[in-house]
This record gives C-alpha cells, sequence and structure tokens, in this order.
C-alpha cells in the first residue's frame, strides 16, 4: 500500500533509440573550456604545475555546473584575455582560439537548455551540429590564410 | 487514450495540456553579444586588429543561428493517462508534442518513472511537426500513486531561444487491487429479501417451486398449470416461493498497518512501503476485494464500511459496476485515522446482513465494535488480517512482541465468547466457516 511513486515503474517508448546522455554534453563543455584557455596561453607557453592544472579543472567544473548563469561569459572574457597577456599575434593560436571560443560558447548554450540527466536523441543535435561544420568550414580556412600571410 | 483498464467508469480520455507561446533570452544570447562587444571593443583599445578575429567565428554562428528563428513558438504538450489501472496490469500515459516546425529541440519532463526523485527528461529532435512519447507504466502495488508534473521547454537557435519551462499536473493514478475469487458458500438469504438468487421456503412470486395444487378461489389465472390441469382434467396452479437476496457489508479497520516485521511496527506506513513485505492493510484489502468479487458474482449486494473515515463507503448493491465502485474505495484506502463511533443501525447495516470485520484486532476499540455488533444479532464475523510474524532476535522486543501477540490473542477469544465467529483471513478457513454457519442454521430451522 502506498501513496506515492514507489509502485510505478516506467519506461518510454523511445528507450530503444540511439541517445546520448546530458552528461556527455557537459563533457565536451568541459574540454572545449579547457581546451580554449589551453589554446589561449599556448603562445606565452605553458607551465604543467599543479596550481594551473588545479585553476583549469576548477574553472572547467564550475563552467559545467554553473551553465545557467552568467559563469561561461565570465570565462570566454577571460580568455580573450589570456588571448591578449600572452600576446596572441595572427598564428594557428588564434584560429584555434577563436574556434574553441565558438564551441564553448554553442556547448553552454546547448547545455543551459537540456538538464545533466536527460536523454537526448541524436536527431535534436543534427541543426547545431550542421551549423558548427558550416561556421569552422566558413571562418577557419579565412582565418588559417590570414594567420599564414599577415 | 492509449489504453484503459477493462470497466473504467470514469470519463473518457483524461487529457492535461500545456503551451509554450513565447521565446524568452537566454545567458547564450547575453553571452554571445557580451563576448562579441568585449573582442570588438579589446581590439579599438590595443589596437591588435586581429583580436577581431577571435569572435569571427562567434558572430558568424551567432548570425546563422539567429536567421534559423522562425517567429514565436506554438508549442503545445498534450498528456492523455489512465486514471485507473490494474494492479500489476501496465498503465500508459502517451505525451503528444505538437506545434514543433518552430523549435529544433524540446525537452521532456516525463511525469512518471520518479527514479530517485528525480523525473526522467527526453530531448527530442523534432524530424515531424509532432511527436509522440508513450511512456509505459508498470504498477506492482495497489494504492494511489503519484505521477508527478509533465513539463516541457522548447529551444532554438543553439540555445540563444528558449521558452519558459511549461508544465502540467497529471492527477495520481489510482491502482485497484487485483481480484480474486473464492469458492465460497452461498451466504443466508436476508429474510427481507424479494429479489435475487436466493431460495427461501416463503409461497411468493419467485422461480423456485414449491408445490402444484388444485385450483382455489383467489388463485390468479396465470399461475395455473395448463399442461398439468389438462393432464388431470382439473385446473391446477403452480405455487413458487420467494426469491431472496443475501447482504454482506464488508467493514475494514485500516488503522494499524502492520508488516511482517515486528520491528518495523513503529515506521509510518509512507516509509519504505516497498520493503515491509504484505502488510495487515494489504491483506485486509486483498480479502475485502476477494470477498466482494465472490459475492457480487453469485448476484449478492455487496457494501463497504471504512471504519476510520465514515465517508468513505459503498452503498449495499450488486453487479460489476458495484464491484468496481467497491475496489475503487479501496484502492483510496490510507493507513491512520481513529474508529468512527457508528451506530449500526437499518440505514448502515441492513438486518439479515452477514459483516465480516477485516482488522489486525490491535486494540480493545475494535473488539468492542465487534462486540456491539454481535448484540444487535447480525451475523458478524471478525476476520484477522494480522500477517504471519517474524519476531525481533533482541531478547526484550521479543518479550514486547510476545506480550503484543497475547493480548490480541486474548481479543479473539473473547470475541469469540460474545458469539462473534473469527477466522484468520485463509480463503479456505473463511469458506470452511461459512459452510459451518450455513449447517448451524439449517439444524437449527430444522
Amino acid at each position: 500500500m502506498t501513496t506515492d511513486t514507489a509502485g510505478l515503474q516506467a519506461t518510454d517508448s523511445r528507450t530503444r533509440r540511439r541517445a546520448i546522455g546530458g552528461r556527455t554534453l557537459r563533457l565536451l563543455l568541459a574540454l572545449a573550456t579547457a581546451g580554449l584557455f589551453l589554446s589561449a596561453r599556448a603562445p606565452a607557453g605553458i607551465s604543467v604545475d599543479l596550481v594551473n592544472v588545479a585553476l583549469l579543472v576548477v574553472m572547467c567544473a564550475a563552467t559545467v555546473a554553473l551553465v545557467a548563469t552568467a559563469f561561461p561569459t565570465m570565462v570566454g572574457v577571460l580568455a580573450v584575455m589570456a588571448a591578449v597577456w600572452s600576446g596572441m599575434g595572427f598564428s594557428v593560436w588564434l584560429v584555434l582560439t577563436a574556434s574553441l571560443l565558438y564551441s564553448m560558447h554553442l556547448l553552454a548554450g546547448l547545455c543551459e537548455v537540456i538538464p545533466a540527466t536527460a536523454r537526448i536523441e541524436r536527431g535534436a543535435l543534427r541543426p547545431s551540429l550542421i551549423r558548427w561544420t558550416q561556421v569552422q568550414l566558413a571562418t577557419v580556412p579565412v582565418l588559417a590564410l590570414l594567420a599564414a600571410f599577415l | 487514450m492509449r489504453s484503459r483498464s477493462a470497466g473504467d467508469p470514469l470519463p473518457p480520455v483524461p487529457v492535461r495540456t500545456a503551451t509554450a507561446r513565447r521565446w524568452r533570452p537566454t545567458f547564450t544570447m547575453r553571452r554571445a553579444a557580451t563576448l562579441l562587444i568585449f573582442v570588438v571593443a579589446l581590439a579599438l583599445l590595443t589596437g591588435w586588429p586581429h583580436l577581431v578575429m577571435l569572435g569571427l567565428p562567434l558572430a558568424v554562428g551567432t548570425g546563422l543561428a539567429w536567421g534559423s528563428k522562425q517567429g514565436q513558438p506554438d508549442t503545445e504538450l498534450r498528456v492523455e493517462f489512465a486514471r485507473m489501472a490494474e494492479q500489476s496490469a501496465p498503465s500508459e500515459v502517451a505525451m503528444t508534442v505538437t506545434g514543433l516546425d518552430r523549435v529544433e529541440v524540446a525537452v521532456l519532463g516525463l511525469p512518471v518513472g520518479m527514479v530517485r526523485g528525480r523525473a526522467r527528461r527526453l530531448v527530442l529532435g523534432p524530424q515531424h511537426d509532432a511527436e509522440t512519447v508513450d511512456v509505459r507504466v508498470d504498477t506492482t502495488t495497489w494504492g494511489v500513486h503519484e505521477y508527478g508534473e509533465a513539463a516541457m521547454r522548447v529551444a532554438s537557435g543553439d540555445g540563444l531561444f528558449a521558452s519558459e519551462i511549461v508544465s502540467t499536473r497529471v492527477p495520481p493514478l489510482r491502482v485497484l487491487p487485483s481480484a480474486h475469487v473464492l469458492s465460497a458458500p452461498e451466504l443466508p438469504a436476508r429474510s427481507a429479501g424479494q429479489v435475487g438468487a436466493h431460495r427461501t421456503r416463503r409461497p411468493g412470486d419467485g422461480s423456485e417451486l414449491l408445490e402444484v395444487r388444485e385450483f382455489r378461489p383467489g388463485d390468479r389465472i396465470r399461475r395455473i398449470d395448463w399442461r398439468v390441469s389438462a393432464r388431470r382434467d382439473k385446473l391446477h396452479v403452480r405455487h413458487t416461493a420467494i426469491d431472496a437476496d443475501a447482504e454482506l457489508v464488508i467493514c475494514v479497520d485500516p488503522r494499524h498497518d502492520l508488516g511482517p516485521d515486528v520491528a518495523t511496527w513503529q515506521e509510518r506506513a509512507a516509509d519504505d512501503a516497498d520493503g515491509r513485505g504484505r502488510t495487515s492493510l494489504d491483506i485486509a484489502v486483498s480479502a475485502a476485494v476477494t470477498l466482494a468479487t465472490t459475492y457480487t458474482r453469485l448476484g449478492d449486494r455487496v457494501a463497504l464500511l471504512d471504519l476510520a473515515v465514515p465517508h468513505r463507503a459503498v452503498r449495499p448493491g450488486s453487479g460489476r459496476r458495484q464491484l468496481m465502485r467497491i475496489r475503487w474505495q479501496l484502492a483510496g484506502m490510507t493507513s491512520g485515522g481513529t474508529l468512527s463511533q457508528r451506530s449500526f443501525d437499518e440505514s448502515t447495516l441492513p438486518r439479515g446482513a452477514v459483516t465480516v470485520i477485516l482488522s489486525a484486532f490491535m486494540d480493545d476499540e475494535i473488539t468492542e465494535l465487534a462486540r456491539r455488533l454481535a448484540a444487535t444479532r447480525r451475523d458478524a464475523i471478525a476476520v484477522d488480517v494480522l500477517p504471519d510474524l517474524d519476531l525481533p532476535v533482541e531478547r526484550h522486543e521479543r518479550a514486547a512482541a510476545r506480550l503484543l501477540l497475547a493480548e490480541h490473542d486474548d481479543r479473539l477469544a473473547w470475541l469469540t465468547r460474545r458469539g462473534v465467529l473469527v477466522t484468520r483471513w485463509e480463503p479456505a478457513l473463511f469458506s470452511a466457516l461459512i459452510r459451518e454457519r450455513q449447517r448451524s442454521r439449517q439444524r437449527r430451522a430444522a
């Protein structure tokens, strides 16, 4: 006898469809954030010490945890400032940083809407994936050419 | 409605809807604007024009995402659900989302499957204007189960635009206790009954033939048996006995919900409901539904009384709808409350009705009630629904439990001495008791 949900076991009709978890999306966001900071700092050289690694981990974890706040914006601003401090010129690092800045922004946008516990059908990410590919195809060659000639 | 339980007396197709109609700005939109402005401003301040290039993919991507938006959303979440289900039979909730042509992502919060207090969420990639998710709900225990809320949020343009979370509360699912049929003997017919499936020895309009005798003045013409009259060359009439019904009143005492483990008796009923085994209330409800099923099938009138909640009562009646009413009320029973002081008069308890009291008999109030009932010279049967117990291991707890059980046994013995039939809930024992009662009545009548 109960008056709660204990007696209910539910399965939905879409369990067999191919899907990814909301946590996978957050893992990608964490990786993009880490990559963004590393590429922004790369021109000045990256020192692998415990403080830097800890800072990077905390930054990634906070981005993922506070995705529906202004924190990812702050992370983007910090990354751009890091690029300035490291004296980034027209180089392959600029191409990579620009690409990762957009990737981080896109993933944070999706994570803001999609909860971590969600099961994401693959079709749900298709428009974003297509747009990301279009943006990369349109901008990376331009940036790469500029980096090569300037 | 995708599936419905057999004999559902409720209005068909209960539906709840929620609609998302407006896009709201998200942090993603603010982030895109902030980063682009910041990059341009920084490039101007530092005099490094190449810094603008950092924001190039972001600007192009935001532009493309903005361009993909098609007006405001008009997305409706429609939830169709069963309000009633049979125990151990699957039920279904159908969630249909329409108006998906203007959204890229639809996040659904499923109303059931509350796994460790967290609702499952499903993200749809709309390929059609409407998508349907069928959620199969397996019900293992009877009772009233909360579905929870069905929620939806839609988004477009890589999360630049998102609606607010719209939700709708789905009414609880009532899982009816499963019905079993007992091979029980017939109940004694009520003396006041005029219709029904039971035979009597009282002459009157009925189906049971009493005798065929010669016609006398005053006999009705339609009672003439023409075949016998033709054979004997004299008018003969058929005399029949009145058909009578039997009535069963099932009284359930839901105050104590005691599991087999005596150590858990201090816990509230709602705590760990699944892990306590079959409790006294489970047995009482199972017994009540078994008796109701058995005797409504035999054409008898059955009533239900909740001894703790006076308004939870089903007036005497027969047939499938009556059985459904009783099961509906039983499904809503919860433990607790106090024994209501009711008087047993003709309106609540018709004379000639057999009354079954289903209780764990853990206090003197219920014993007194049963005694008062027996004192009105009605057939009263006290059915003990206490499950087979696991006594505690600790010595002092064991002693306390034994004391409680001794008191419980004393109460039942006291009732027996006052003319109340007492039995444990075992279908075979109950049938034997009714049979024995019938025999003793017949012996007395003879």
